[in-house]
């Protein structure tokens, strides 16, 4: 066999250890095949992965502290390990992470994909994968699917095995995409929205807050995709930028459930809000901005202190409050004052949520630009389009449900309102019931995240695709492995060592934890762009799918 | 413990009395007496030579007084510059056999005879002939019916074949100038192995192949009763020989009347970092035609391959003939396992049982 690189010598289906083959120099998370003894007409071959490496030797350790002490101390040991390489080698510890079969009927390859439940021959030699060992993940149907990057063994890229993942199932499913800094969160996420720019059947709502998506005339970014025009919406709170709708929210189309587990209220607040809601409906807010009359207040059973903090926390949260018509003469009552571009009064600003969610339904993505913006604002901006659009999903019946697209939100650091406490404060909010309930509704999340160990492993089990990305932390790395669809309990070195752009891909419509390298945004669009004159049909190669 | 104590106090007052002594040979042999103008030093070879070397095992499968059944096996493998050379001509690297050794009474006599069967059938043209392997103990010297005896008789069939693979070695591996460095004495341990030696000797003049043999352990001594090696190695210091390796020669010359040992005999030192100097032996004929230079060439080759760290100042060729020639007990269970079956279902087995028992009580109560 070419491209040997080494040789069962023993282990289990778990830990199977290998021999490496001397200068073959075997990597953590490569992928290589064993071949099984197999048919004329058939091929079948198991995919391991390397999940350990270590030395070795015949010599005892004392020897090679001897030998070592020699050699610094500047002895001359005229001494040596005759066949070093019989002597001294590398041992690779390696799972099996799938049993595939090959058969070729009428000229048709076929395969047969199956968890590994037998060991390949003892001393078996190993070898390499190759492009055409993974041709069984080459899809039937390459529509409507998300980019994720290329097949990665150890640290080679197959840039000729592109993965993908179904669009609809993976964005219904809710993705996690859990990283500590710097190793590439951002550009994955950028080159998965540029291939969805390119599909049918989903909307997606971005929640920008490092404004890094869209892109400007010096920046890369998803407005230099052929599609834009049709395809991408732009929302900025600042006037001045040019390229971007204003978002602007009137404060009539707030209510009070779009503070639900983000608004910092407590449970009185909470109540004194729905009550005064109820009796004002739209203008509630400025209602309380202006000040609610004692005597009204009693009839409603609003302590008196309770509206007081409401109004300070309108004012300080919305930016919304009331100064005397005429200074002089306060019987002439109050006016609302507006601090913020963000939340707005009189009819300016009383479409942009329809508006954005009429976007999302006709299957744009919807970038909000919300570096501007404090927590509490971006938040509270998803929180009302989120609210909208799932109350509207579920009032749909099934049969319109299933015409309309699929939308997934997009939000950063998802331990805000996916963490356990916002999870548990007051009923929760809108991001912790699409993650229970979204899937039933067509909604789904993409949570990004440095620190999964605060999502609830409720909500973490629900995440069913996880595109894992290098991560220090080893609490982070366990929160991960105990809820990804594959078993990665011996994945943490792995996980740990995932260079930029590297990730695994744990998903339930994988066949197993496929080790990808996400390109470069930059050099991806700008290859994509490089094509389009000649062929206008991406090199799909390879899905993924259930 | 005061018995331990004074056992080193006389042990160690017993030493330092001796005076080293002259090499102690009996009258088959011309020793010649320590002199420190034998030592010669060793460098770097000049000469690229291929080294083959030869090891071989045997372990008791069966044991019972009267008869052992035993697991024998011969290695060989070939160096150059320290490289390993392929085996072009197709002799099996390693040959298995299983040998019966039985004793028989005739008169007063008891008589040994051995059968043998090849693990592999491709093994057979490198096993000795069956009618060799009858011995008389008498002529052996053997007090049969110990387990010194049996274990000395069962191991002829090991000895044989290699010498037998030796004379393959040599007619379809080596070339002229090249060496064989066998484990052990180049002394026969058997009547009937004389032929085997020679027929090897034979073949090695004919190739101009050099016999040599060297012994992991040496029982020689001085005639003051201080161990050969010993002396030899405190030679060195008392007079202040610096060479890092040496050769000590000549130690002894096999009279020609010495029929079972047809060696010169001198001791080596094969590396600066060795923790002991190692008996080696010439084959006679040869080594009377070689210059002290072409000696120490030759010995020379051999340090070349003794810089093995795990042990130094060993050849690395031995240290891997050992490795492979070597039977070990955990590869006995399986042999054993099939062995006892068979034996079993032949019904054989409640006959040998008895027997085994007999003489494995001592392992028992060792294991107690």
């Amino acid at each position: 066999m070419t491209n040997e690189r080494g040789q069962i010598i023993g282990g289990g289906l778990k830990d199977i250890i290998i021999r490496e083959k001397n200068g073959e120099n075997l990597e953590l998370g490569e992928l290589l095949i064993v071949e099984n003894a197999s048919q004329s007409d058939e091929r079948n071959y198991t995919i391991l992965q390397v999940k350990d490496i270590e030395y070795k030797s015949q010599a005892h350790q004392s020897t090679h502290e001897l030998l070592s002490g020699m050699k610094l101390e500047g002895y001359d040991p005229d001494l040596e390990f005759m066949e070093p390489e019989l002597t001294n080698y590398n041992l690779g510890r390696a799972k099996s992470l799938l049993y595939v079969q090959e058969k070729i009927t009428g000229g048709e390859r076929e395969y047969i994909t199956k968890s590994p439940k037998r060991l390949p021959n003892f001393f078996s030699p190993i070898k390499s994968i190759e492009e055409s060992d993974l041709k069984f993940l080459e899809p039937k149907n390459i529509e409507n699917s998300i980019y994720l990057g290329d097949i990665r063994s150890g640290s080679t890229v197959e840039e000729g095995i592109k993965v993908y993942i179904d669009l609809i199932k993976s964005l219904t499913h809710h993705i996690l995409i859990p990283a500590t800094t710097g190793r590439g969160k951002s550009n994955l996420v950028k080159v998965m929205l540029w291939s969805i720019l390119d599909t049918e059947g989903a909307g997606i709502l971005v929640l920008d807050p490092h404004d890094e998506y869209y892109g400007d005339s010096i920046k890369i970014g998803l407005r230099y995709h052929p599609k834009k025009d049709e395809k991408l919406e732009y929302y900025s709170p600042d006037k001045d930028n040019d390229d971007a709708v204003t978002l602007a929210i009137n404060v009539k189309k707030i209510r009070p459930y779009h503070f639900s587990g983000i608004g910092g209220f407590s449970s009185a607040q909470t109540e004194a809000i729905r009550t005064i809601y109820n009796k004002y409906k739209s203008n509630w807010i400025t209602k309380i901005a202006k000040g609610i009359d004692r005597d009204v207040l009693k009839e409603m059973g609003v302590h008196e202190g309770t509206a007081e903090v409401l109004k300070r926390k309108i004012e300080t949260k919305l930016g919304v409050y009331s100064v005397d018509i005429d200074e002089d003469n306060p019987a002439m009552g109050k006016k609302c004052i507006f601090n913020s571009n963000l939340f707005v009064g009189g009819d300016y600003g009383l479409s942009t949520v329809e508006d954005i969610v009429g976007a999302l339904e006709d299957e744009k993505v919807v970038i909000i630009d919300s570096s501007k913006l404090s927590d509490f604002e971006e938040l509270f901006i998803g929180s009302i389009i989120t609210s909208n659009i799932f109350n509207k999903y579920k009032r749909y019946n099934s049969k319109e449900l299933n015409n309309k697209p699929v939308i997934s939100i997009v939000i950063e650091e998802a331990p805000r309102v996916l963490g356990q406490d916002a999870i548990e404060s007051h009923g929760g909010n809108i991001y912790g019931t699409i993650a229970r309930e979204g899937r039933k509704f067509k909604i789904g999340l993409i949570a990004i995240t440095q620190l999964s160990s605060v999502i609830p492993r409720a909500i973490l089990a629900n995440m069913n695709t996880k595109i894992i990305l290098g991560n220090e932390m080893s609490p982070e790395r366990s929160a991960i492995i105990n809820s990804a669809s594959q078993d990665l309990s011996d994945d943490e070195r792995i996980i740990a060592s995932l260079d930029k752009g590297e990730a695994i891909v744990s998903s339930v419509f994988t066949r197993f934890a496929i080790p990808i390298y996400t390109p470069e945004f930059k050099k991806y669009v700008k290859e994509y762009l490089d094509e389009i004159p000649q062929d206008k049909t991406k090199d799909l190669k390879t899905m993924v799918i259930g | 413990m005061k018995s331990i104590k004074e056992i080193a106090e006389i042990l160690s007052a017993d030493l330092s009395e001796r005076e080293l002594g002259n090499p102690h040979f009996n009258s088959e042999y011309k020793s010649c007496p320590l002199n420190k103008k034998y030592f010669h030093e060793i460098n770097f070879a000049t000469k690229d030579r291929k080294i083959a070397f030869v090891d071989g095992g045997n372990q008791e499968l069966l044991p019972s007084p009267v008869s052992s059944v035993q697991l024998n096996r011969v290695y060989f493998s070939i160096f150059k510059n320290n490289k390993r050379v392929p085996i072009k001509s197709g002799i099996p690297q390693r040959i298995e056999f299983l040998s019966y050794t039985s004793s028989q009474l005739k008169g007063d006599d008891i008589n040994f005879e051995t059968k043998i069967r090849p693990v592999k059938d491709k093994f057979s043209p490198y096993l000795p002939d069956e009618r060799d392997l009858q011995a008389n103990a008498r002529k052996e010297n053997v007090e049969a019916g110990t387990q010194v005896g049996m274990d000395r008789m069962a191991s002829m069939a090991r000895r044989f074949a290699e010498w037998k693979i030796t004379g393959h070695v040599i007619e379809s591996e080596l070339e002229p100038g090249d060496i064989i460095v066998r484990d052990g004495s180049l002394q026969t341990g058997h009547q009937r192995e004389y032929k085997y030696e020679e027929d090897v000797f034979r073949k090695a003049m004919d190739n101009d192949v050099i016999i040599t043999g060297l012994s992991k352990t040496c029982r020689l001594a001085t005639d003051t009763r201080v161990s050969l090696i010993d002396s030899i190695q405190r030679l060195a210091d008392d007079t202040e020989i610096k060479y890092d390796k040496w050769c000590y020669y000549p130690v002894a010359w096999s009279k020609d009347t010495n029929r079972e040992h047809k060696a010169v005999i001198m001791v080596v030192k094969l590396n600066k970092h060795a923790h002991t100097a190692f008996r080696f032996e010439i084959f006679k004929e040869q080594a009377e035609t070689m210059s002290d230079k072409e000696i120490c060439e030759l010995v020379s080759c051999i340090a070349d391959n003794s810089k093995d760290i795990k042990v130094p100042g060993y050849p690395y060729g031995l240290i891997d003939a050992d490795l492979w020639a070597r039977v070990k007990n955990e590869e006995m269970e399986g042999y054993k396992a099939k062995l006892y079956s068979e034996l079993s279902r032949m019904g054989t087995w409640k006959q040998v049982n008895p027997l085994i028992k007999i003489v494995n009580t001592h392992e028992k109560l060792d294991g107690q």
